[in-house]
């Protein structure tokens, strides 16, 4: 069930559904991301906190509803930098460079990169160099 | 040298100050022993360009913990702050700033310091030659679009470095000049490409041209400009992972002295090094950790008075793609005395992306802004696949210094090293007036700049210590202070603070590493003094 929350979570963050038809933070296993970094201590504090109001609840409910939770719980002082380490790390999966992917599958771009059109790092861009 | 007689100065952090304090000094024919927690990276070779892997508080390159990776990171606690930037490594902080070096504003100096602002200039210039500080000659788009839009506003445009008005200018900074493309097609590395090479990726730690020596690396931080030649002298022993615990002092005849630095090297041992002068070059929040715990200083007042600019993002869509990514991160600023500052900013999508999330959760709407505070879900996605045309305007408040406001030591919580440095910051309600003029004015320049109003976001982000400052402040009198005016620790003959930490205030906005280099080379100097007099016996 604590798989499921933090799936819902990652979800809220960065949405596959809803009124944007483009790939989000599941799509990459985001969750995954986040569950290895946070520990499984801040886990099922995270956990908690999502599903105060009763587990099933925070799953089945839709993505605005989710992120207003997320956004609520970042009001409690003593929540706050665990909602925000959260909502960082999966925002690092996203738009960062971890993709996700197998090894085997890692000549595509990271998912951020595709939906923003950022070309990555480079050594050199130039059409910036002089002359 | 190991083995030699003591050093004539242990300089304690080798970041943008500490080096600076070690060039200074062993270009006089000083010895300098330099220790540093963290440790000494190549460009070339530890820098991947990648925000991700580079920074990560757990993993990172640049993390602030032990050099052995499998370690777990310090840890500091924060009150008030969502993010307290660290970095362990020669370069410190300044390895991914993104090379912006202008003066204090003059008022700000004249009004509270202990000497005019006049007395700085010779050690800016001396900083201004050595890195080298200069202005970019051909602007980006993004930097376009910002000047352009304060032209429009008549905002005034200021041609030199001292700033005593409102205006725009190029932004001075410790970046070498854009390359000129090669002459022969496709050959994109050093020494054909000399200079900047556009990458936009400063904020992950400058690793170009590729191929080039660490001393032609083009972000002229502490370690491209200032280690590399020190170091090649032969007359600066750095010793890395190297994290300093306590200052062993005493007192002969009515006078304190410290008499040596208790370190912790990467094996765990605990060594003692001696030396003739101590200058700590730690930063805001380990320089006071380093004197609290060595029951040294005024403890009402070390530590205490931490400003940090209250920065602040606000961003909006421009009809065309500014290409954010292209060229330096910050090529403009504008200058706005009595407030603060306003600049573009080239983030990368998960720059834009964390700035976009860590709102301040009471954000409330009232200015030229759509939307304020975090973004997730449906309009977090929204807001960054704007990306392309998504101009971010930063803000740096001139923030007033607090006693309640510092660092101090954590009473439960210890390490290896000691008692947790625990870091409180609250901005008063002149702070907070500043602020939202300043965003105010952000909101104005995005729209003079074409940017859709229904795009604009202020991301009203908590305090951070991206620029932290002020706690170990310099004065004449030691009831109100902690070092003297040349950067002395009251009450220890023999010990000197040198780096952001003894800034009276916070510069009017205007960021601070030049002027913590400067106040570093003007103390270099007047330990240098110190030392040849001691030698003359």
């Amino acid at each position: 069930m604590t798989d499921d929350v933090i799936r819902a979570f990652v979800d809220a963050v960065v949405p596959s559904v809803g009124d944007d038809a483009t790939a989000g933070a599941t799509d990459i296993a985001a969750e995954r991301y986040v569950a290895h970094y946070l520990g499984p201590d801040r886990v099922s504090r995270l956990a908690a906190a999502l599903t105060s109001n009763g587990s099933a609840k925070f799953v089945s409910s839709d993505v605005q509803l989710r992120t207003k939770v997320i956004l609520d719980l970042r009001r409690d002082p003593s929540l706050r930098s665990l909602i925000d380490s959260a909502v960082s790390l999966a925002i690092s999966a996203v738009y960062g460079s971890w993709s996700g992917v197998p090894a085997s599958e890692m000549d595509r771009a990271p998912l951020g990169w595709v939906l923003t059109g950022y070309p990555g790092p480079s050594r050199v861009r130039p059409e910036a160099l002089e002359g | 040298m190991p083995g030699e007689r003591r050093p004539d100065a242990v300089i304690i952090g080798a970041g943008a100050t500490g080096l600076v304090v070690a060039h200074e000094l062993v270009s006089r024919g000083f010895g300098v022993v330099v220790l540093e927690a963290g440790d000494w990276h190549h460009p070339q070779r530890d820098f991947t360009g990648d925000e991700a892997q580079m920074l990560h508080p757990v993993d990172g390159v640049l993390r602030w913990g032990p050099i052995d990776g499998a370690k777990e990171p310090w840890r500091r606690h924060l009150d008030g702050i969502s993010v307290a930037p660290q970095i362990a490594g020669v370069g410190g902080l300044d390895l991914v700033g993104w090379g912006a070096r202008p003066r204090a504003y003059v008022a700000s100096v004249d009004s509270s310091w202990p000497f005019r602002y006049d007395e700085l200039i010779p050690w800016y210039e001396r900083i201004e030659e050595l890195l080298p500080v200069a202005v970019p000659r051909q602007l980006m788009p993004k930097d376009q679009a910002f000047v352009d839009a304060c032209e429009s506003l008549r905002l005034g445009h200021i041609e030199g470095a001292d700033v005593e008005r409102i205006g725009w200018r190029l932004q001075p900074s410790a970046i070498l000049p854009m390359a000129r493309r090669p002459e022969t097609q496709g050959t994109f590395t050093f020494p054909a490409v000399d200079g900047c090479t556009g990458c936009g990726g400063c904020l992950a730690g400058c690793r170009n041209p590729e191929g080039a020596p660490i001393a032609r690396t083009a972000m002229r931080n502490a370690s491209a400009a200032l280690a590399a030649p020190t170091w090649a002298t032969g007359k600066m022993d750095l010793r890395t992972g190297c994290f300093a615990t306590e200052l062993i002092h005493e007192e002969r005849d009515g006078v304190r002295r410290v008499r040596a630095v208790l370190y912790r090297d990467s094996d765990g041992s605990l060594i003692e090094q001696d030396g003739e002068t101590f200058i700590l070059c730690l930063g805001a929040v380990e320089t006071p950790r380093l004197v609290l715990s060595s029951a040294l200083g005024a403890p009402g007042r070390t530590g205490r008075g931490l400003t940090c600019h209250w920065m602040d993002v606000v961003s909006g869509v421009l009809p065309n793609s500014i290409e954010p990514s292209l060229g330096p991160v910050s090529m403009a600023r504008l200058d706005l005395p009595g407030h603060g500052s306003i600049f573009p900013l080239g983030l990368s999508p998960l720059i834009s992306a964390l700035v976009a999330t860590h709102g301040d959760p009471r954000s409330a709407a009232g200015g030229p802004w759509a939307r304020s505070g975090a973004l997730v879900g449906g309009a977090l996605k929204r807001h960054l696949e704007e990306w392309p045309a998504r101009l971010s305007l930063g803000i740096s408040v001139g923030d007033r210094a607090r006693v309640g406001n510092g660092v101090q030591l954590d009473p439960r919580d210890r390490d290896e090293h000691g008692a947790w440095p625990s870091i409180r910051y609250e901005p008063d309600d002149d702070d907070v007036r500043r602020r939202d003029w300043l965003a105010r004015r952000a909101g104005e320049i995005l729209i003079a700049a074409g940017a859709a109003p229904e795009s604009i976001h202020r991301a009203d982000l908590l305090p951070t210590l991206i620029h932290a400052h002020g706690t170990m402040r310099m004065g004449r009198d030691p009831a109100n202070s902690v070092t003297d005016p040349v950067g002395r620790l009251h009450g220890a003959s023999n010990a000197y603070v040198a780096d952001a930490s003894v800034l009276p205030t916070s510069l009017g906005g205007a960021d601070p590493a030049l002027t913590a280099q400067a106040l570093a080379a003007r103390t270099a100097g007047a330990v240098a003094l110190v030392l040849a007099e001691g030698l003359r016996g």
